[in-house]
């Protein structure tokens, strides 16, 4: 499966969990599960805010099937965070998690949206949501 | 036979051998193309296969069924990984991986 067939390199692991942590609104960062291809990470945040679960991906490009795919397998999770090298995914994976209340980001966009809850944690990445809504 | 051909004719052989398979990915109006390494080598280390399908045509869970079955028969086949990409027509229209990979038609 694309989900699984590329190599969640450990490097990137380890990055993921140093660029989250240093976070102004994070006070610590779980990685839960790891393996070849994913890692399942828990986000403790400050003032409040709720945990995030995150499901870590490193795939040439999300795509909507791949999250389909995500939340049969883990529907407790809030969010993808796409660490690879390419750093894609398409309008319609944003989208369709959007609908199932779950945020899909790149890193960078990850470390935006954890200053956030709610519409506008699903809605951080979309360039027109944000200028049109915030 | 060039090298860039041989994994192309390869695949369609095998799939085509395979009517279940082959009916399935007929159905489901299903195309599939090779990029990567095995489009220009005889003995890739993977190979990277894009299952391209309809999203408003599609149940997802029929094209996540149909991926699993091809790369388990063609891991039986070659014993090598096979790592796919499963883009909707839409998304493609998007993000041109297609072209941006210079994959090429194998179904």
């Amino acid at each position: 499966m694309s989900l699984e067939s590329r190599s969640l390199l450990r490097e990137g692991i380890i990055f993921f969990q140093r660029a989250v942590k240093s976070h102004d609104m994070v006070t610590e960062v779980y990685i839960d599960d790891i393996c070849y291809y994913k890692a399942i990470a828990t986000i403790q945040r400050k003032c409040g805010m709720e945990d995030l679960k995150a499901y870590i991906a490193d795939v040439y490009i999300l795509t909507a099937n791949d999250v389909a795919e995500v939340m049969e397998r883990y529907p407790d999770i809030d969010c993808i965070v796409v660490i690879s090298n390419w750093n894609q995914y398409t309008d319609l994976a944003k989208e369709n998690a959007k609908m199932l209340g779950v945020g899909v980001f790149t890193l960078k966009q990850f470390l935006a949206a954890l200053n956030y809850e709610g519409r506008k944690f699903l809605d951080t990445g979309i360039a027109k949501a944000v200028e049109e809504e915030y | 036979m060039k090298e860039e051909n041989f994994w192309i004719q390869e695949l369609q052989k095998q799939l085509r051998k395979n009517t279940k398979l082959l009916s399935r990915i007929s159905v489901l109006n299903v195309q599939l193309y090779l990029f990567g390494s095995a489009c220009v080598c005889r003995h890739p280390n993977d190979i990277d296969i894009v299952l391209l399908y309809s999203f408003y045509d599609c149940n997802p869970f029929d094209i996540i069924e149909l991926k699993i079955d091809i790369i388990d028969f063609l891991y039986q086949k070659y014993k090598l990984n096979v790592d796919m990409v499963v883009l909707s027509i839409e998304e493609e229209k998007q993000a041109h991986f297609l072209h941006q990979e210079n994959a090429q038609l194998i179904l």
